[in-house]
């Protein structure tokens, strides 16, 4: 890694150190985030699934990405025809200086400003504070941070950082008077701060949600109520707004409001919803208002011809991704931001900020792959983040204990084989300490136990006799360190008449992609793809028991090599308990026990389980089996993420076990003396975490089996 | 999976349910006399004693121009200056607006202005009390564009607000505080009749 990368990456680690310190930070963090998603969630699951607007979401997007220029265009006849004076602006400079051209002809004073991301991006305020303009933001949030002289830490929630006490002090200090940590008197003293700023302001500034080509009309979107004010008031109106933000009719603006709002903060619909078109006179004042609209380019041409970048322009800001990402919810958008927060984020900056800045903060995706899950526009993010990772990696280099767990795949086999010499060695204080200090990895991790006596070993000797070909994608875990678990998979099939292959394969090469190093990831894609098309050509539907690698059969490969042969491959493949639910649906599924050993035990459903399924398949099969199981809802991840809690201190270890803290609190507070979960990660995150006993839900249903032996 | 068509009766129950759900008021009245008595108990029990609309519920009959309303004051907007105006805007405890269309899923108000202080009614009083005639409400969001690109369609400025609760933020720690910058309270009263 160069010099410049290092330095940025020790910067890094200073504000990740920060963070973890500062409680009253993420206190407040959780709070806000937390709270949205449970709200969220639960708004979604009361939908009735008729609802359209949750799969036309992505559709309208690409239409409207794909038809950019005639929208554009369209939206510009129309917003003229109503008066309104439309300009482009191919950057942030010449937008702020259109804006300060507007001011300065009508002789403005006052400004007043409705929350806008895009003004965010052009540091809009702070030109024209920097110009001698009074500028106001007027949503209560942005209000705060302004006080505070900060930059939003959220998409949606600017002030989400914040603890109550700490605006408190911040009103108290402006307004000269002591105000109490009562969300309801600061809100008041906003009210009746910002009436008359409203009512004498020169210049509203708007952004817009949604432009709506046909009519030429721009959707604002509030709870508070602000951004009517700002648009209905001041005598000249100013939207500034990106170029990906025009859709074609009011149908789209409404579908896509929708599943803006539900991400967002989980209500039906906000308070309000303004949409303008032209400006209205004020109580037949002979005084014609002015609408002025800035159209900003800034990158998104650049990022719109881009097979893969063309996606983040899909982009609504609903900040569910932000809300859902663990590091995000530990540190917030100061430190995983730097004007676009969170995960999204990424590729916003890397477009639309200096070079270099979003490949540096990229480490903080840790790829568990929830974002995507969350997002209504069902964006690749972790694909996206890990594309400028890799671009950053070609420039500047990879950290050296990231070297090393790129081939994290290489060195366990080589423990397995060493094994029980390699256990020994890797229990030994010295070698612990010597591999922290000489290769990054944290001291306090425990290592994972290998064995010689592999699964693939124990295959080669077995025959499977069924009438349902299955190929079993095995990986690591399962192969060398905890073959029982495979030879569980195995079983369960072959009790439900499954006849069971082992193609050859490698690891899913996970690992290598969490630090942006997509060749070698590239390279196990290729290697497995092409032996598990042979199986899935022959007949054979491909099963695996590895959250992650089913993630990157399913997801991650097709999208990476991009061939037919991938997208056969996914299409073909499922984690063993989805496809054991769709044997059920078939009425093919066994689910007979003559006894049933029924230790009840805490399920935790692991991200990627859920990125690709939502709903645990595995969850569902052992409830269906009668296993008596209590699930712990955590809305992130257990914080392990592969390799990344291997690495010491703040650059992994300490996060990990941050994010992890309320989910192994959760564990434990069930008070049971077991846990169900079925990435072999999470188990190593949980029984480290908690001291229990993590099974694998192949290993618990196989027991059920088993017992009528 | 089959799509049943709603019935008016269940349409009206989501909706009120929807509107009540996020704080708003419901209620339902045969005519609008029912309304002027609501509304005149309502001022009574808020404490208020400054009403404003606009001119085009004040010619759709429904408070018909020159009313007292028992002794509250009315300030008629078409006759002030842009100050006086903004004054009484500002003193005013209750606007009273019509609803071009409601949209039951949501529990969503459109509301279609083509003069800003039509909107200001809804958005500056403490209190907001939207009249509704029954036959203005829809299902579905999938009804309402045909309303909006019409009232879109009009040639100079057009505002259409889209209200489905009142003013409201969770900006600090995450606590649901009332009436930022809007309405504190709402009320939707729903009448059988239309308005023009």
């Amino acid at each position: 890694m160069d010099q410049v990368a290092f330095q940025a990456h020790e910067r890094l680690l200073t504000k990740i150190r920060e963070g973890l310190q500062d409680k009253r930070r993420r206190a407040a963090l959780y709070l806000g985030t937390e709270g949205v998603r449970e709200t969220s969630e639960q708004a979604y699951s009361n939908l009735p699934e008729s609802e359209s607007f949750l799969r036309e979401a992505r559709r309208i997007k690409r239409e409207a990405i794909e038809n950019l220029d005639q929208n554009l265009s369209r939206f510009i006849h129309a917003a003229e025809s109503s008066g309104a004076k439309v300009y482009l602006a191919k950057d942030a400079a010449s937008a702020v200086q259109i804006v300060l051209s507007i001011a300065r002809n009508s002789g403005a004073k006052r400004i007043v400003k409705s929350k806008s991301m895009t003004s965010e991006e052009i540091e809009l305020r702070q030109h024209l504070e920097h110009n001698g303009y009074g500028v106001i933001e007027t949503d209560l949030g942005e209000r705060i941070v302004q006080i505070a002289n900060q930059r939003p830490s959220h998409l949606v929630a600017p002030a989400l950082h914040m603890s109550v006490e700490e605006i408190a002090e911040l009103f108290s200090k402006q307004y000269g008077r002591r105000i109490p940590p009562d969300p309801e008197q600061i809100t008041a003293l906003a009210r009746d701060s910002l009436r008359d700023v409203f009512l004498t302001a020169d210049i509203g500034i708007t952004g817009a949600n949604f432009a709506v080509a046909d009519s030429g009309s721009l959707v604002i979107v509030t709870n508070e109520g602000n951004a009517r004010l700002v648009t209905a008031l001041p005598p000249i109106t100013i939207a500034t707004l990106g170029v990906e933000k025009i859709v074609g009719n009011i149908a789209d603006a409404l579908n896509l409001l929708q599943a803006l709002v539900l991400s967002a903060t989980g209500q039906r619909m906000t308070s309000y919803v303004t949409l303008v078109k032209g400006r209205s006179r004020l109580a037949r004042n002979a005084h014609q208002p002015e609408q002025h609209i800035i159209i900003l380019d800034n990158g998104r041409s650049a990022m719109r011809p881009d097979p893969v970048f063309r996606e983040a322009l899909y982009c609504i800001r609903c900040g569910a991704c932000n809300d859902i990402c663990p590091t995000f919810r530990l540190f917030g958008g100061h430190v995983f931001g730097h004007i676009y927060t969170g995960p999204i984020g990424i590729p916003w900056t890397e477009y639309t900020a200096p070079t270099g800045i979003a490949g540096a903060l990229a480490p903080l995706c840790i790829s568990c792959g929830l974002c995507q899950h969350a997002c209504p526009e069902d964006i690749d993010i972790p694909f996206l983040i890990a594309k400028v990772k890799e671009a950053y990696v070609n420039k500047h280099g990879q950290l050296s204990v990231n070297r090393t767990l790129v081939n994290y795949e290489k060195l366990v086999s080589l423990a397995s084989a060493t094994a029980p010499l390699s256990n020994f060695m890797l229990r030994r204080r010295v070698v612990r300490r010597l591999a922290e200090k000489a290769m990054g990895i944290d001291a306090r991790r425990p290592f994972p136990k290998f064995t010689r006596h592999t699964f693939k070993k124990w295959f080669r000797s077995h025959v499977s006799v069924g009438s349902r070909p299955v190929a079993y994608f095995v990986d690591t875990y399962a192969d060398l360190c905890d073959p029982e678990i495979g030879k569980a998979v195995v079983g369960i099939l072959e009790e439900n008449d499954c006849r069971v292959s082992v193609p050859e394969q490698v690891g899913s090469g996970m690992p290598a992609f969490l630090y942006g190093d997509l060749r070698p990831t590239r390279d196990a894609a290729e290697f497995n793809v092409k032996h598990l098309a042979e199986a899935v050509r022959c007949g054979s539907e491909v099963v695996s028991s590895e959250p992650t690698a089913t993630y990157c059969l399913k997801e991650l490969y097709p999208r990476l090599l991009g061939t037919a042969e991938a997208e056969l491959v996914a299409a073909h493949s499922r984690d063993l308990f989805d496809f054991l639910l769709r044997l059920h649906r078939d009425g093919k599924l066994r689910l007979e026990f003559p006894q049933s050993k029924n230790e009840p035990a805490a399920y935790y459903s692991p991200c990627h389980t859920r990125s690709v399924y939502g709903k645990s398949p595995a969850l569902q099969v052992l409830m269906l089996a009668g296993v008596d199981l209590q699930t712990v809802r955590y809305n992130t991840c257990c914080g392990i993420a592969g390799t990344f809690g291997y690495k010491k201190g703040a650059e992994g270890y300490d996060v990990s076990m941050a994010i992890g803290e309320t989910l192994l609190d959760r564990i434990k507070a069930t008070n049971l003396q077991l846990v169900v979960t079925e990435s072999s990660v999470c188990k190593m995150q949980i029984e480290f975490g908690t001291g229990l006993p993590v099974l694998h839900p192949a290993t618990a249903l196989w027991s059920l089996y088993e017992s009528k032996d | 999976m089959t799509q049943s068509t709603p019935s008016r009766d269940e349409i009206v129950v989501q909706f009120a349910s929807q509107v009540t759900s996020v704080g708003g008021n419901f209620a339902s009245f045969r005519g609008l006399d029912a309304v002027r008595e609501y509304v005149t108990k309502l001022a009574g029990a808020s404490k208020s004693t400054r009403i404003v609309m606009y001119e085009y519920a004040l010619e759709s009959g429904l408070f018909p121009s020159g009313l007292d309303f028992g002794g509250l004051e009315i300030a008629k907007k078409t006759k002030l200056s842009r100050e006086q105006f903004f004054e009484a805007l500002k003193t005013a405890d209750i606007g009273i607006s019509p609803v071009d269309l409601a949209v039951a899923e949501a529990g969503t108000l459109i509301i279609v202005t083509s003069d800003e202080s039509e909107r200001l009614v809804t958005a500056l009083p403490r209190i907001h009390v939207a009249v509704l005639p029954r036959s203005r409400l829809v299902a579905s969001f999938r009804d309402a564009p045909p309303t909006i690109s019409q009232a879109l369609s009009r040639t100079g400025g057009v505002a259409v607000s889209l209200i489905s609760a009142t003013s409201r933020t969770s900006d600090i720690a995450h606590q649901l505080v009332m009436g930022v910058h809007g309405p504190k309270a709402l009320h939707v009263c729903m009448v059988d009749q239309e308005l023009s």
